[in-house]
């Protein structure tokens, strides 16, 4: 089938001409404005290392006693200045780490191998202290190439890197810094610099061999995200090409085993080089409950309050699987524990959420003490931590000594035959539940309390949680290897490959999308498509927004699409949050209906909106959240001289154009109506699906389009916005080509429509003459 | 789930699984195969590495969850019995068994129980120690899970006594299974003596002579035996005697009523008998002459005649049954405490 998606506008030529010469334009000076090569024409980093403070220290021959030399001062080895108390204070407290005591034989093997593997347990201080003792022998100031270090997550990159910043007494931003997504706070003189995975898969795209790195670690590797798992890959290519780059792989759990083989030489049977440091835990006493549970959220808030109620001083951490239920469990906990606090005289407890969408400095405040007793004498309080599997492995909060485990995690799935990526509640593994367990050991001797039995512990659980790579739509994926110049997808080396059906999905829905062309070439609209850090869906969409003259509309759409749901629904008001909504509902669905409240919401006054927020039941922090992803997208989009011209709000087809550009990009996400009643089927994987409650859209439209497909007992679609079968046929011909519909109600409608458009067009004829 | 339970209607679409598409070669089809993967294995330079899993083949499969029923809780709980120990233990009560056995086991499950204000009971599993050191994992749960945590001897605190010796015997723990063995006869033995010196005894004291009360039961073992048999051929030859057999009966009755130590379940059962527990017998001898004698009547048959004997019979099986946790969990259809 042909892919091209560029030859369906051909009624437009106009447009056309205009999206390729704004990729000619984009193209031309791209190295000297894109961020990620600024390298290239940047002075080396400046040298404000003295470096005399090193002299004697050779590259790559340094010993421990030498850095340790340069670490005692009395000047920074890095930037010359005396160093404070408070570093030498950290110093004593960095010699006591467990991976201080291998640091020769770190040293050793780091010297005489390339890549090497580092497992290092929990309170090996391997996170901070690995990168350190790499920049004490890679001398990052006299070969003008830094040192990375990689998180899964960008509150772990933030937090490690204030805290190494203190450890090597240099401002955070300087010398050590961090670049996290829409955050960037690096400079000329950044040697150390932590960042997400995803960030270092983003330079890859524009600088394959990663020439500004003279060492990459890859931190909490076991984590295996989808990000981490394609580094590895690229990595093992790009250490082929550059024999100077030295890669660490870090990792937490004890299947050491699968990263020395992956990393080592299978023709000669040569495994990578391993490092095992013991971390320093205190022992946890697990315990399981003698029957299941009939209700896990339940029991976990009675094991909390129970545990305030009878243990001794400690903080608590219960691990829940969503916001949803976080925020319900920290709001019942708070009142109980108030409660507890005036009839039983405890300690005051203070409940903190945490979840991946909960903005940055909202997450550094579970970081508090505990509070102290309420008042004197009087009994200690405690810190309560409610939190999904974000606080497992990255983030260490100090001072927990009880872990509260259900056993669940909301976990992504990914189903290519029906394509639906979903999270869904599901079991965690026997790795994932030791890891929560370990938590609690970490300041004192600590306890677990799983909520599920030792049986079901055995017997229900997965040994290892699968890897990211194979739970995940692989669209943007496969966009980005085909970006970074892989175009063999079948032998590239993952370390768990995908289920070749789960490829093949990705690889049709870039063809249909046009950023793949029939022979598995990537385009210039799919180049263009992978610098969003979005969905192909999504980007492509934005990308073409501009050919029905509504950029600027569907940028804030994809902005309110990328980030948590904006609206909020009180259980105990749900009346109210509806009727709140029907103030910005538009017939024509949920798409428009975001798009005016995110209208309203600009036009407040800023000092007013949160405000505002809270009286129309909207979530301030998504709509902010969704304001700060639209204009770094809309940076993307003006660097690619993509038309922000809009129509005017007047015009009759203001909003018919967002329509049709929706389904640029959604055309594989069509519903249709079945006439049998208020079901819906979805267009080619015929499942049959339901609009989903909270939408604005009645029932009588026939063809809906969809932003989420939702997997529950009933399938439903949500965010859901009508369009024609005439505009589908239009802009993606090729998927809408009727002879690759089998025989059922929707082929018959297609073929009425068309049989319409070309009336239509007979119509049109026979006037002009 | 029964007539009254919601009924949950779920439609099922024609196609579920989508196996249409997975059985049209589409575009993602065609260029895999253009790269040399063959339908069937896996991709990746590397299909026999033993690490990967399965999922690299077919995909990941994941169960459907809308409600917060909790991990290995299935749906259905109402239909099984669980936690049924109590009434077991208010049956082997009814049915004879000493309150002091039916105590001690309760005892030992209660203990095994953090309990709290909050109804939240748990059961100590293994200590995580530092993974990479030692991944010994105490496989002896039980054992720590007797050991009474300072909170449940507050809670508890039924019987001073006997939380003091359990106090006592977590102390000295790591003491040899023998020494905590003789402990138990000695707290078994104390008892029937109407608590004489069952916690005035410092441990050092009270193991050596416990010791030495097991030299002395061994030795009152064999003697009894002894005079058991001899008093069996006595009465058999002697029916005279039956008047003094038939009261020596209704003490031993009322003795396995009324508390004072009576037989185990193991005692009861005659093949174990001899070697599981052998010292309650002659402290037992010491005060009733004729108990042995008894005892050997209930568990196996000794020849008795007429009423008695259909009687004797009759409690016999009764006993065995209540002892046997497995029947009396057939008899009542209780599924696994």
């Amino acid at each position: 089938m042909p892919g091209e998606r560029e030859n369906l506008d051909s009624d437009r030529p106009t447009k056309k001409a205009k999206v390729s010469a704004a990729i000619n334009g984009a193209s031309k000076d791209k190295d000297m404005d894109n961020p990620y090569l600024a390298h290239m024409y940047a002075p080396s980093i400046a040298l404000s290392a003295s470096q005399d403070l090193f002299a004697g220290l050779t590259r790559h021959q340094t010993t421990t006693a030498q850095a340790q030399q340069a670490e005692d001062g009395p000047l920074n080895p890095f930037t010359g200045t005396q160093l404070s108390r408070q570093y030498f204070d950290i110093l004593r407290k960095r010699r006591d780490l467990p991976v201080h005591a291998q640091r020769d034989e770190f040293l050793r093997l780091y010297q005489e191998n390339q890549i090497l593997v580092f497992v290092g347990e929990t309170g090996s201080g391997k996170t901070t202290q690995i990168p350190q003792f790499v920049l004490y022998d890679e001398k990052p100031f006299e070969t003008g190439k830094k040192v990375a270090c990689t998180q899964p997550r960008r509150v772990a990159a933030m937090s490690v890197a204030k805290r190494v910043a203190d450890e090597m007494d240099v401002v955070l931003g300087e010398e050590v810094g961090y670049n996290i997504r829409f955050e960037n706070n690096t400079s000329s003189k950044t040697l150390l610099q932590y960042m997400t995975d995803g960030m270092l898969l983003r330079e890859a795209m524009n600088d394959p061999n990663l020439s500004r790195y003279s060492c990459i670690i890859l931190d909490e590797a076991h984590e295996r995200t989808l990000a981490t798992d394609i580094l590895m890959g690229l990595l093992k290519e790009v250490a082929r090409r550059r024999p100077d780059l030295k890669i660490v792989v870090m990792s937490a759990t004890l299947d050491a085993q699968k990263f020395q083989r992956y990393f080592g030489v299978k023709e000669n049977d040569y495994n990578a080089p391993l490092l095992a440091v013991p971390g320093r835990t205190h022992p946890v006493e697990i315990f399981y409950t003698p029957e299941p549970e009939r209700d896990y959220v339940e029991a976990a808030l009675r094991t909390v309050l129970q545990i305030h109620g009878s243990e001794p001083e400690g903080d608590i951490l219960l691990f829940l699987t969503g916001e949803e239920e976080i925020e319900e469990a920290c709001k019942r906990l708070r009142a109980e524990g108030d409660e507890m606090q005036r009839e039983y005289d405890t300690g005051p407890l203070k409940v903190y959420a945490l979840y991946g969408t909960l903005p940055p400095n909202q997450q550094q405040r579970i970081f508090d003490p505990a509070p102290p007793p309420a008042r004197s004498g009087g009994k200690p309080g405690r810190k309560v931590v409610v939190s999904t599997n974000i606080a497992e492995t990255s983030l260490t909060i100090d001072g927990i000594v009880y872990v509260v485990d259900p056993g669940f995690s909301k976990q992504k799935v990914y189903n290519p035959r029906i394509r639906v990526e979903s999270l869904l509640v599901s079991p965690i593994s026997k790795a994932s539940a030791q890891q929560r367990a370990g938590r609690a050991g970490r300041t004192r001797p600590g306890k677990c309390f799983r909520l599920y039995t030792e049986d079901a512990f055995k017997k229900e659980l997965i040994d290892q949680t699968y890897p990211e790579i194979l739970r995940s739509n692989l669209a943007s994926t496969v966009l980005e290897l085909k970006k970074l110049g892989i175009d063999d997808l079948v032998h590239f080396d993952f370390m768990d490959p995908p289920a070749p059906e789960t490829m093949m999905r990705a690889l049709e829905e870039l063809n249909y999308l046009a950023c793949l062309d029939d022979e598995g070439d990537l385009t210039t609209l799919g180049r263009m498509a992978s610098e969003y850090p979005l969905d192909p869906a999504l980007a492509v969409m934005l990308i073409s927004s501009s050919e029905f003259q509504c950029a600027s509309e569907i940028l804030s759409i994809t902005a309110l699409l990328s980030v948590p749901q904006i609206f909020v629904r009180p259980p105990h008001k749900r009346k109210e949050a509806d009727a709140a909504k029907a103030q910005f509902a538009h017939s024509d669905g949920d798409h428009l209906t975001m798009l005016n409240v995110y209208h309203a919401f600009k036009s407040q006054e800023s000092g007013a909106s949160q405000r505002w927020c809270l009286d129309n039941f909207l979530s301030f922090r998504s709509l902010t959240s969704a304001d700060n992803v639209r204009n770094q997208l809309k940076v993307i989009m003006e660097k690619q001289e993509i038309d922000m011209k809009t129509t005017p709000f007047n015009d009759r087809n203001y909003y018919n154009n967002i329509r049709q550009a929706l389904c640029a990009g959604f055309f594989m996400q069509v519903a249709k109506k079945m006439s049998t009643g208020k079901t819906y089927k979805t267009v080619k994987d015929n499942q049959d699906v339901l609009l989903h409650p909270s939408t604005v859209l009645g029932q009588e439209s026939e063809w809906v389009l969809y932003n989420e497909f939702v997997l529950t007992t009933k399938n439903y679609i949500r965010t859901v916005t009508s369009v024609k079968p005439e505009w589908l046929m239009d802009i993606a011909p090729n998927y809408y080509d009727i002879d690759s519909f089998e025989k059922g109600e929707i082929k018959t409608a297609l073929v009425r429509t068309a049989e319409k458009i070309a009336r239509k067009a007979k119509l049109d004829k026979r006037t002009q003459k | 789930m029964g007539l009254a339970g919601p009924s949950k209607k779920r439609k099922i679409s024609h196609d579920p699984n989508n196996t249409k598409w997975t059985r049209s070669a589409g575009f993602g089809h065609k260029m895999l195969l253009s790269q040399g993967w063959s339908p069937g294995t896996i991709l990746g330079p590397d299909p026999n590495n033993p690490h990967h899993t399965a999922a690299s083949q077919v995909g990941i499969k994941v169960m459907l969850k809308d409600d917060t029923l909790g991990l290995g809780c299935r749906g259905n709980q109402e239909d099984t019995c669980t936690g049924l120990g109590d009434l077991q233990s208010l049956l082997g009560r009814l049915n004879g068994k000493t309150d002091e056995s039916v105590r001690s086991e309760e005892d030992t499950r209660r203990k095994m129980w953090i309990e709290g204000r909050y109804g939240m009971r748990f059961v100590r599993g293994e200590t995580l120690e530092s993974t990479w050191v030692t991944r010994e994992l105490k496989k002896d749960a039980e054992e720590e899970g007797k050991e009474t945590s300072t909170e449940d001897a507050e809670e508890e605190g039924e019987d001073e006594a006997e939380s003091s010796e359990g106090k006592k015997e977590k102390s000295k723990k790591e003491k040899k299974r023998k020494d905590r063995d003789s402990k138990k006869k000695k707290r078994k033995s104390s008892d029937s003596d109407d608590d004489e010196d069952a916690n005035s005894s410092s441990s050092s004291e009270q193991d050596r002579e416990s010791d030495k009360a097991k030299r002395k039961a061994d030795k009152a073992l064999r003697k009894a035996e002894k005079q058991a048999k001899k008093e069996r051929k006595e009465a058999k030859r002697l029916r005279k005697d039956e008047k003094r057999r038939a009261k020596a009966e209704k003490k031993a009755l009322k003795s396995a009523i009324a508390a004072s130590s009576a037989p185990s379940s193991t005692a009861s059962t005659p093949p174990a008998m001899p070697s599981a527990e052998p010292e309650p017998l002659p402290k037992l001898d010491k005060k009733s002459k004729s108990l042995p004698n008894s005892l050997h009547g209930s568990g196996t048959s000794t020849p008795v005649n007429g009423r008695q004997a259909l009687r004797s019979k009759w409690i016999a099986q009764k006993r065995m049954a209540v002892m046997d946790a497995k029947a009396l969990n057939e008899i009542l259809m209780i599924k696994a405490a």
